[in-house]
């Protein structure tokens, strides 16, 4: 499990997140990006990590929870 | 008893994402990374806009500390530039000696084109590395007339640069328009109106004929025989692969490393990514060199699906890019430089638009000026495959 957060300053809003890991990051109601689902689990985990390497500015944090991790 | 070692020749942006992608696939093999340059990996697009401006440092571009490699069990040798290539035995040459390898990827990039002039040893420079840009930031620190050869995209940020510090600009194009081709001529006049806006003197259809100048540069004579006094020239000549190395190892070898559809380069344990890699890309048939971020990116995934046992797809990009140029967001996606264009809102003159280019009755390119929502809106309606029609409401709505 993890919490995925973007830095507003950094992201230029290249939508690269939204395309890679559709399921976390989209657009929310004033069309705007936001993080959908900002704690990720299983396989969108996988994806989240693929946006965060696509991202041009490493807007993308992914704070993973050590203790569900070990557990 | 390690299994695989996969050995990664190059030290930029392509290399450090090939090695994070194969980690987080679960690779558990040795991976070693071979970079000719002294430092720490790191990022190029902020070298011309910010670390030209001042705004950050030199040593804030690096991608991630030294530990973080170690961490992620990766061996990275900087200064270690690599020399030959056997592929029948596996290995490489390097100036350290030689390594073995079970699979190379070919990560070596690029490097300014050489300037076609005879030079005086100073005040004419490149821009590629971290130690470019400092040189470059040093000469702007010492208030020079400044005088950009090419408008290209690099070429354009350091003007753009050079003029948020308040630097008299000349920008000398040779093409009648710049970026005709990568964006079309309509949205090109677009780029050449900003430039003239924001006080760059921007000279198209001609060229620079001649340095002149004795210890350092006091001018540039143009092919119209107009002389442009000047203290610094910076050349954005485009950019020529590396692949010097790869002499005499069989490998393809034609304005990059030749790659099939999978960007495997030849023998089936070496690959390439990045501005290095020459492939055919299947949307258009063309044969491509990538010379954007986003394509090295998406190439080094690619190359780490492949070694990882992904399933053999063609490799297949997005095309995205951005720009920055005096203060304004360009962000393109897809095929920027199709016949029908159609603003989509905003207007070319103004501080913002979204351009839609189409083709075969789809939407297959989008470029944005400041428009970030909207253009993250169309460029997810084009990879539906939104039709050409209806491209507006889906656009605006
Ligand atoms: C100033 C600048 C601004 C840019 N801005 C943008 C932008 O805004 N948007 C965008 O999309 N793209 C931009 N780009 C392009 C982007 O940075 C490149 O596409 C990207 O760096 C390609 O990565 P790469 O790893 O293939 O090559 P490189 O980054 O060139 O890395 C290759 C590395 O390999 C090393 N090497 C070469 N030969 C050898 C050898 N024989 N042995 C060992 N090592 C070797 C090189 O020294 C280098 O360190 C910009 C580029 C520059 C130079
Ligand atoms: S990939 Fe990065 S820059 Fe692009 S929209 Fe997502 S967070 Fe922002």
């Amino acid at each position: 499990m993890a919490d995925v957060t973007i830095d507003w300053d950094r992201c230029i809003h290249s939508g690269m997140c939204t395309t890679i890991a559709g399921n976390v990051f989209g657009m929310g109601p004033d069309a705007r990006l936001v993080v959908l689902h900002p704690t990720v689990t299983g396989a969108d985990l996988d994806s989240v990590h693929d946006a965060a390497a696509c991202c041009p500015v490493d807007a993308i944090a992914i704070a993973v929870d050590v203790v569900a991790a070990d557990g | 008893m390690r299994t695989r070692r996969v050995v990664v020749a190059g030290g930029g942006l392509a290399a450090v994402r090939v090695t994070e992608f194969l980690r987080r696939r679960g690779f558990d093999g040795a991976v070693v990374v071979l970079g000719d340059e002294p430092h720490l990996p790191y990022d190029r697009p902020p070298l011309s806009k910010d670390v030209l401006t001042g705004k950050s440092r030199p040593q804030d571009v690096t991608f991630k500390d030294g530990q973080a490699f170690a961490d992620l069990d990766v061996e990275l040798r900087t200064g270690c530039a690599v020399l030959g290539l056997d592929p029948v035995r596996g290995v490489v040459e390097t100036v350290a000696g030689r390594v073995p390898y079970d699979d190379l990827v070919v990560c070596t990039g690029a490097r300014p084109r050489p300037v076609p002039w005879q030079t005086p040893p100073e005040g004419v420079l490149v821009l590629r590395t971290v130690d470019d840009a400092v040189a470059i930031r040093a000469e702007l620190e010492r208030r020079p007339t400044v005088v950009v050869a090419g408008a290209g995209f690099v070429g354009a940020e350091v003007a753009s640069s050079a003029r948020a510090l308040g630097l008299d600009v000349t920008v000398v194009e040779v093409q009648p328009t710049p970026l005709a081709r990568a964006v079309g001529p309509l949205v090109a006049a677009a780029f050449v109106s900003m430039h003239r806006a924001n006080g760059t003197d921007l000279r198209c259809g001609v060229a620079v004929a001649e340095v002149l100048g004795r210890e350092r540069v006091e001018a540039v004579r143009l092919t119209d025989g107009s002389v442009l006094p000047c203290d610094l020239l910076v050349a954005g000549l485009g950019v020529v692969p590396n692949v010097e190395w790869l002499a005499g190892s069989g490998l393809r070898v034609d304005d990059g490393v030749v790659c099939d559809g999978q960007l495997c380069a030849g023998p089936s344990n070496v690959h390439a990514a990045g501005d290095v890699a020459r492939w055919t890309d299947p949307r258009t048939g063309r044969s491509a060199r990538g010379q954007q971020w986003m394509v090295a990116v998406e190439q080094a995934r690619h190359v780490a699906n492949r070694l990882t046992g992904g399933a053999p797809a063609p490799f297949t990009t997005g095309r995205y890019f951005w720009t920055h140029q005096y203060g304004h967001h360009f962000q393109f996606a897809g095929d920027a430089g199709a016949r029908e264009v159609r603003v989509l809102c905003g207007a070319l003159e103004a501080d913002e638009f979204v351009v839609g280019y189409g083709d075969g009755g789809r939407l297959v390119g989008v470029l944005a000026k400041n428009r970030s929502a909207a253009f993250v809106r169309a460029k997810t309606a084009m990879d539906r495959g939104v039709a050409w029609d209806d491209v507006h409401a889906t656009v605006l709505g």
